[in-house]
């Protein structure tokens, strides 16, 4: 009886603790935000490590040489004021804009460029991306102090759309030299409209804005009173609970909520929903040519046939997401229109196809039979993305064109790869993100480091080669046109729908737009909405 | 036993064929020999055996190694994130005995006055105990996550008195710390259970109740102090658990910690990292064990004289 009152009296304790501790009302809007991530990228150097995450915070505090126009895609000007192209591709000459002075008082020139190009080309920094991003970087020339001229080997389209990101960022040299290659992600020093404060690693990152700042992009806002002066990020690793701190007020910007939480807060007031469509590959599923049964163009035209993807859209996205037609998605550069509403869902085109192979279904089991029982394919699974919701959809889907599905979760992107690498699989789930379709070579070229469908075909080999090298850009429209077109007539790819990031925000703030890659939100020109 | 886990967690990890660098690099699309240049600069191209030797040459001199991604001494990463998994640990632990403790006594001082004759509390006597063993079965099966959306919802959507998510002061350590803390109490509870039940059959708690001694004073004086040692026993296990990381928990208050870094590290491959973990909770393992050693010399009277 004691013991009871005594737990009691404990508890009322603990009540009073918990009020004790509940924040007073009517707190003041502060100049600070947090801005929700979905996890911790594996560093924060943005010319060593390869994550779009690290972009979301970096990109403000660092600029390019060259931005993307947000809508167009087109280049503007940068750091760079303008840039010409040798005829034979191999030399970009930039003309740099004066007067940029780095956030610690550096000042900017070509000298700061060649630091930065040292940098990601030097074997201590092991960049897992940006060196990538040169292509057949071959070396620099400084003309002047303010001219610098990049030499390739051979020619590379897509150089230009790679010094427009982030990873290209252009740091200041003093503050290279002064760390070392480890410490610089808690040091960082670029030019952009903010400034680098801390990183904490797994706790946060935090910017400041910078006051200085008037050489931005022609679409950065140049001046507000109610802009956002400080921001901190934080790592929201549990998909389900970024609607819960978004809700809660613990962030006021929260980007990648799961569809259906993101269907629930549409009506929540207070709370914004932005729909960011992401360039690059959409949700797809790359198939195998090599093995039995998606080697037979019937099958892999009669898979596609028998996926309705409008019901996995609203099943599975809540229709957050347009379905996806090709091997690009619509938001990305020379997006061909053609492959729209290629392969609508037809079951009875599907059996034709099946029937047309010479599959038959004897037994009358409901599956086609195969060498040793039913018509089956393999399909691996990777966790991320809903890809086993989708999968799980796609099964019941063929079950009614007569094909088995057999899917094989794996955990990881290293254990993608293993499975890959024994060639046992049909389908394979998997999608990168970029503005320019030059990885399309990794893919669909022959010798392609990422050749998963083990397709090889000269025509196609020296299209992808001809549209990575190549700076006309009317002629890469309509090269990747064609590729596009082959890719979906060889029915090279399983595309289910083009990438959406739904980003949660305290509708308290106003303009939060995103750059032409998607993934990184143009926060300069954020503000408070005043009322 | 550090060098067993060492030993076992070195090669069971290498079992899986692709490491940090070579995944992240083949994501990009860069070709095999590029890797491989990759791979030998971070010493991975090494024979298997020469790797373990090297490891465990940093390892006596304090050298847990370096992160495969982004370079930073396994070390500093886990000082990082030790401070939010050993304020969890240690608060849930305190939540632990203080619910667990109580809730399995709970009933003793009934069953004794009903026995010695206090027939008002008779009408009680069938129900207390059934009523204990539900209440403890019931936390012992509530899966955290569950438990901890819940409060999420209640505390920080509905009622807006703490926040939702992360690591650093006492309000955004309590509910996380309550949800762990439940869960410790379901099995500090069982062990009480366990304990009180031996002690009751003990003689000179019969002679207490026999002097006229107070059910509360019995409960006090002998119960409590004799199963103490037990109970201590019991968090032994409990913490080893706590401390090297609860990932869950952080995951869905989204917290810093030894559990998220282990979980994020385990999914890249960084095996440094991972490695450092184990070394970590193994010490603590140890650590633990010493901790209890002296806590029940000091709490059971047999051993202490």
């Amino acid at each position: 009886m004691h013991l009871i009152s005594l737990f009691r009296l404990r508890v009322y304790l603990a009540l009073l603790l918990v009020l004790a501790l509940s924040p007073v009302p009517g707190f003041a809007q502060v100049e600070r935000i947090i801005y929700g991530l979905s996890f911790e990228p594996s560093g924060f150097d943005p010319h060593r490590n390869a994550s779009s995450e690290l972009g979301i915070p970096l990109r403000q505090v660092y600029d390019t040489l060259v931005y993307r126009d947000p809508l167009s895609g087109e280049f503007v000007p940068g750091l760079a004021q303008s840039w010409e192209i040798s005829a034979d591709g191999l030399q970009y000459t930039f003309y740099l804009r004066q007067g940029v002075t780095f956030h610690d008082g550096t000042v900017f020139n070509a000298a700061a460029v060649a630091a930065n190009l040292d940098r990601v080309t030097s074997p201590d920094t092991a960049s897992q991306k940006a060196i990538f991003l040169l292509g057949s970087f071959a070396g620099y020339e400084v003309i002047d102090e303010y001219t610098i001229r990049v030499l390739l080997s051979t020619p590379f389209s897509a150089l230009l759309d790679s010094f427009s990101q982030v990873y290209l960022g252009i740091a200041s040299p003093t503050a290279l030299a002064n760390v070392s290659v480890d410490r610089y992600q808690f040091n960082q020093v670029g030019s952009g409209p903010f400034e680098f404060v801390e990183y904490v690693p797994g706790d946060r990152i935090v910017i400041r804005r910078f006051p200085g700042y008037s050489w931005g992009p022609q679409f950065y806002v140049s001046d507000s009173s109610d802009w956002i002066s400080e921001i901190e990020f934080r790592f929201f690793a549990d998909a389900s609970s970024r609607a819960f701190v978004l809700e809660a007020g613990d962030a006021q910007i929260v980007g990648e909520l799961l569809p259906i939480d993101a269907r629930a807060l549409i009506s929540e007031p207070g709370i914004t929903l932005e729909q960011v469509p992401i360039p690059g590959q959409p949700l797809q599923f790359l198939m195998n040519t090599t093995r039995f049964p998606t080697g037979s163009l019937e099958v892999r035209q009669a898979l596609l046939f028998g996926t309705q993807r409008e019901a996995i859209v609203d099943a599975v996205f809540q229709r957050f997401s347009p379905v996806a037609w090709g091997p690009i998605s619509a938001a990305t550069m020379f997006y061909s229109p053609v492959v729209q509403g290629s392969y609508g869902y037809d079951i009875d085109q599907s059996r034709a196809l099946l029937e047309q192979a010479g599959f038959v279904d004897a037994d009358a089991n409901g599956y086609y039979d195969a060498e040793g029982g039913n018509l089956t394919v393999k399909v691996i699974v990777p966790p991320w993305g809903l890809i086993p919701q989708v999968a799980q959809l796609m099964q019941d889907q063929w079950r009614s064109i007569g094909i088995r599905a057999e899917l094989e979760s794996v955990p990881t992107r290293a254990a993608v790869f293993e499975a890959v690498s024994t060639g046992d699989y049909n389908l394979v789930a998997w999608y990168e993100f970029g503005a320019d379709p030059v990885f399309l070579g990794n893919y669909f070229a022959s010798t392609g480091t990422l050749n998963w469908t083990g397709y090889a075909d000269s025509m196609l080999d020296s299209l992808l080669s001809q549209a990575a090298s190549t700076n006309d850009f009317t002629l890469r429209a309509a090269l990747y046109a064609q590729i596009q077109q082959i890719i979906m007539a060889q029915a090279l790819v399983l595309p289910i729908r083009d990438y959406v990031n739904v980003v949660g925000q305290d509708s308290s703030i106003g303009n939060l737009t995103f750059d032409y890659f998607g993934w990184f939100p143009l926060l300069p020109n954020a503000a408070f909405v005043v009322d | 036993m550090i060098w067993v886990s060492v030993t076992i967690s070195f090669f069971a990890l290498r079992v899986v064929p692709y490491d940090a660098i070579t995944a992240q690099l083949m994501e990009v699309g860069v070709s095999s020999e590029v890797i491989e240049v990759r791979r030998s600069a971070l010493g991975l191209d090494l024979p298997l055996v020469l790797q373990y030797l090297h490891y465990l040459g940093g390892l006596v001199q304090g050298d847990l190694g370096v992160s495969l991604l982004n370079g930073l001494p396994v070390a500093e990463l886990i000082v990082f994130n030790v401070y939010p998994t050993l304020e969890l640990a240690l608060s849930s632990l305190l939540i632990g005995c203080v619910l667990g403790v109580p809730l399995g006594m709970w009933g003793i001082a009934k069953r004794w006055d009903g026995v010695v004759g206090d027939r008002r509390l008779n009408v009680w006597l069938p129900y207390a105990l059934p009523l204990r063993n539900f209440v403890i079965a019931l936390i012992l099966s509530v899966p955290g996550y569950w438990l901890g959306t819940i409060l999420i919802w209640v505390f920080a959507l509905e009622l807006d008195w703490l926040p939702a998510s992360g690591a650093g002061g006492l309000e955004r350590l309590l509910l996380p710390a309550i949800v762990l803390g439940i869960g410790v109490a379901g099995g500090v509870a069982t062990m009480s259970v366990v304990l009180v039940g031996d002690v009751l059959r003990q003689e000179y708690v019969r002679v207490a109740y026999g002097k006229g001694l107070s059910a509360r004073s019995v409960t006090s004086k002998h119960v409590l102090r004799m199963i103490l040692p037990g109970v201590v026993a019991h968090l032994n296990t409990q913490a080893v658990f706590l401390l090297g990381g609860t990932v869950i928990t952080e995951s869905v208050f989204s917290r810093s910690g030894l559990g998220r870094l282990l979980l994020d590290a385990a999914v890249r491959q960084d095996f440094p990292v991972v490695q450092g973990v184990v070394v970590w909770s193994s010490c603590m393992v140890l650590l633990a064990n010493v901790v209890t050693t002296v806590m029940q010399t000091i709490l059971d009277p047999r051993i202490r004289s």
